[in-house]
């Protein structure tokens, strides 16, 4: 969707947020991840009075890494940690700032592995879709480490007919298509 | 009598910390409130102020509460540390 040839990872996300005409200056505030998945579902998803229908179920393998080292070297400059960096070592706080931004009260769940398992994630999805009030679903793959950044987000609605279907097969090739 | 230099250069060191991209030093009145209607900074930012007057001044601050008059507004930060830096 978006390409910056010879960017850095920041360079890319902060020309991706200007691309996209955004005024939301705690952007500026975040850490890579948290950009990228606020990024992703800016895409996907309005800006809301308030919902609870709709849950998020992201994944990705290098956890909070990235943000976790800078947080060391932080603290490795004669010992001055940032506070503001440190809000940032856990993966699942994109999640907070994905809730806050489009004021999205449902459940969500973060999961950690080697590599992107489809079928952990629809299973979340199917079990909240069954089991809670849930209608739509943002499911995604978020992972940044250094100079690599990966993305792949996509919206899961209980009412749409004649869409494709939730399965691992599906979300699978739309992975590939998308890689 | 502080020096214009001097607030300048406060001016852009916050800019750095709280990372106000696109922001410049003309853009923040030195009366301006930091935090509500001002620049509207949060709790986490006041924390990134009082380290970077610890690591740029020398100033520990040792009671929180002091922090809301210091950091009323640019003026009043720099009143402050020009009164208590250690360097």
């Amino acid at each position: 969707m978006f390409q910056h040839q010879d960017a850095t990872v920041k360079q890319f996300l902060s020309g991706v947020y200007h691309t996209l005409n955004l005024d939301y200056m705690k952007f500026f505030k975040m850490d890579a991840l948290s950009k990228l998945g606020f990024l992703a579902s800016e895409v996907l998803l309005d800006v809301t009075n308030g919902n609870t229908e709709t849950g998020l179920f992201f994944a990705n393998s290098y956890s909070s890494l990235d943000t976790d080292a800078h947080y060391q070297q932080t603290i490795g400059e004669n010992y001055f940690p940032s506070p503001a960096v440190f809000v940032y070592t856990l993966p699942n706080i994109v999640l907070g700032e994905i809730c806050i931004r489009h004021r999205i009260y449902g459940e969500n769940v973060f999961l950690v592995g080697c590599d992107c398992q489809s079928s952990h994630l629809i299973q979340y999805v199917e079990q909240a879709f069954d089991d809670s009030g849930l209608k739509n679903a943002l499911v995604g793959w978020l992972d940044c480490y250094e100079e690599y950044c990966n993305a792949f987000v996509m919206l899961v609605s209980r009412k749409d007919k004649g869409s494709l279907e939730l399965n691992e097969s599906n979300v699978n090739q739309l992975i590939i298509k998308k890689e | 009598m502080m020096s214009n230099d001097f607030i300048v250069k406060l001016k852009e060191q916050i800019i750095e910390v709280l990372n106000l991209e696109g922001m410049t030093p003309d853009d923040i009145a030195i009366d301006a409130p930091l935090f509500g209607d001002g620049l509207g900074l949060d709790s986490i930012d006041a924390l990134e102020l009082i380290v970077l007057m610890e690591k740029n001044y020398g100033i520990k601050l040792q009671d929180p509460a002091q922090g809301k008059e210091i950091f009323k507004s640019i003026q009043t930060m720099a009143d402050y540390i020009e009164k208590n830096r250690k360097f």
